[in-house]
């Protein structure tokens, strides 16, 4: 199904992801000596790093705890590819129609460059040119093959709504205007104390344990048990004791994407991706626990005026609106991209 | 021509390491220029001639030198460059790099009802070697680094070089997750030296010296000669 002859407009798509719950994005872990001067261990939360202007014009690098842009471009790809998928599986059984390959080129887009089977540039840039006109996902976020396929859409690193962002001209005023104050970056971290339990020191869970199990569970517990001897450790419970760094809810992030000329359907399927996203709208670590909950609220802007705006999960409602403001441009937008994927067929997905 | 240096204001982390510290302006501008080109051809047959032709005919004074001509324009000059691993004695802080994760998950494909076993199937099988290979599961690391603005100096048509870079938002690697944000352009009169690659068997050069293209496209692997860091002069 492809789409060559529609007009093309570069797209800014942006908003504030507001966190409804804390956030819990890894990065890596540290041993660190607590007060009591015994070690614990601490997963550190991922940051992003900006240099921001003291009160006094001097200039020194911040580390914010932020949003990772891959996790927000991979899951707005996926919820995308997922549309497809799902209009494939409808007609037929999915392994006996799209081949692993393609597959793996929705949702991942592959990992690095194969061995080339030896056409030229000018075939392989058609090619390429071909199959983004068939397939929206590889059109707007790329991917790999036996040539490196570009995508269109830039996914901007959110960066934190907060004085000194605000103070060094990094977020766009129309996004802080509204608000009267900011807080520092210092203040949306939390270190908690999280537990995993040892479900099994409960006698009724317990209890449960076939007679096979309860011998494999004491031959085991034996096995920890003398292991940790030679270190002086007596207890051999499975619980865990971990602490870990999180954002707290509350905290609003900027963040923007730019489509470079894009077509209807291409908006349209990020307007959809917003759509699915509503449906389980969780980002980060720990989601199964609560964490990581956003709500999403974000205009669509071409040139100077803006054509749309969207939000998702507004005040917790697990709900995805959206406003034309420019005549009819979202929702035909969305309506090319149902159709295009009510229609669409292997071919049309095929990663060659 | 009169020399011109476009300063881009950085809004971020930026990507640029080793060798593409070294690529001129040109190449940005030439990616420019090629991807207008296909975008106005769109639904067309396009061929590397035209491509060439695209390239050969940037907006910037031309030089011929014994192996090949190169463009006006200088490598990239960083303003307050600081690296990503931020001040010393913040334990949090000590991260020089990020790490991206590119991954086949399984868990993650059959959170999208894609069946378990056509993913195990598909893996196990050789399908797609995910152990090795192009479609290997990676956490690749980068380094950004901090900087307030990138600068270079050119000389050419600097209003078309402008209308070019109007399509430019970001800069270096990893552009589209949102590394090298540009947050404005400025353009102004600049009497400083292009300092560039140039062919060593023209001009007097210091290191770097390496094998590389006299002019765009600089990822290409052939029509390499031995290049090294010196002054255009004028």
């Amino acid at each position: 199904m492809n789409e060559t002859n529609e007009a093309r407009k570069t797209v800014m798509v942006k908003g504030v992801i507001t966190l409804m719950s804390p956030l819990f994005q890894v990065e890596t872990s540290e041993k660190v000596v607590g007060e009591d001067g015994k070690q614990k261990l601490i997963l550190r939360h991922r940051r992003d790093k900006f240099i921001v202007t003291g009160k006094n014009g001097e200039l020194y690098p911040i580390s914010i705890l932020g949003i990772s842009s891959n996790t927000l471009r991979g899951t707005f790809r996926d919820l995308i590819a997922a549309c497809i998928t799902d209009s494939l599986k409808a007609k037929a059984d999915l392994p006996s129609i799209l081949d692993y390959k393609s597959l793996i080129a929705l949702f991942m887009g592959g990992g690095g460059v194969e061995k080339s089977t030896g056409i030229t540039a000018t075939e392989a840039l058609n090619k390429i040119e071909a199959m983004k006109a068939r397939n929206v996902v590889v059109s707007l976020f790329g991917a790999s093959g036996e040539r490196i396929v570009a995508g269109k859409t830039v996914f901007g690193v959110p960066i934190l709504l907060c004085t000194e962002t605000v103070d060094s001209g990094l977020i766009p005023e129309e996004i802080y205007s509204q608000y009267k104050s900011f807080i520092s970056y210092n203040d949306v971290m939390r270190e908690q104390q999280l537990v995993r339990h040892d479900d099994l020191s409960d006698i009724n869970i317990m209890s449960m344990l076939s007679e096979k199990g309860i011998k494999e569970y004491l031959a085991a517990e034996a096995k920890t048990a003398a292991k940790k001897a030679g270190q002086d450790i007596k207890d051999s419970t499975r619980q865990t004791v971990f602490n870990a760094e999180t954002v707290a809810p509350g905290a609003k992030y900027y963040h923007y994407m730019i489509v470079k000329n894009a077509t209807s359907r291409e908006l349209g399927a990020i307007l959809a991706a917003f759509n699915k996203i509503a449906e389980y709208p969780y980002i980060g670590g720990m989601s199964a626990r609560g964490f990581g909950e956003i709500a999403l609220e974000y205009s669509f802007i071409e040139g100077d005026s803006t054509i749309g705006d969207v939000s998702v999960n507004r005040n917790g409602s697990r709900k995805f609106d959206y406003n034309d403001l420019d005549g009819t441009v979202i929702s035909d937008a969305l309506e090319s991209f149902n159709s295009y994927v009510s229609e669409i067929t292997p071919e049309d997905v095929q990663f060659e | 021509m009169a020399k011109t240096k476009v300063t881009f204001k950085l809004g971020g982390p930026v990507i640029m390491q080793a060798l593409s510290r070294f690529n001129p302006l040109d190449g940005i501008v030439a990616y420019a220029a090629v991807e207008r080109y296909k975008l106005s051809r769109s639904g067309e047959t396009i061929t590397d001639e035209d491509i060439i032709a695209i390239t050969d005919n940037l907006p910037f004074k031309k030089i011929a030198t014994s192996a090949d001509y190169i463009y006006a324009c200088s490598i990239p000059s960083f303003d307050c460059e600081l690296p990503y691993q931020g001040r010393a004695g913040r334990r949090y802080d000590h991260s020089g790099s990020v790490t991206l994760h590119k991954m086949i998950s399984t868990e993650r494909l059959s959170k999208f009802g894609i069946p378990m076993d056509y993913i195990i199937a598909g893996v196990r099988k050789g399908y797609i070697a995910s152990g090795s290979g192009p479609y290997k599961t990676a956490m690749p690391m980068l380094y950004p680094m901090l900087a307030r603005s990138v600068s270079w100096v050119f000389d050419g048509d600097r209003a078309a070089v402008s209308d070019l870079l109007a399509d430019i938002t970001h800069v270096g690697k990893k552009a589209a997750l949102g590394y090298g944000r540009i947050l404005d352009k400025i353009y102004e009169d600049t009497d400083d030296d292009i300092v560039r690659m140039l062919p060593a068997t023209d001009y007097v050069v210091s290191d770097p010296v390496y094998l590389a293209r006299p002019r765009p496209a600089y990822w290409m692997a052939d029509g390499k000669v031995i290049m090294g860091l010196g002054k255009l002069l004028s």
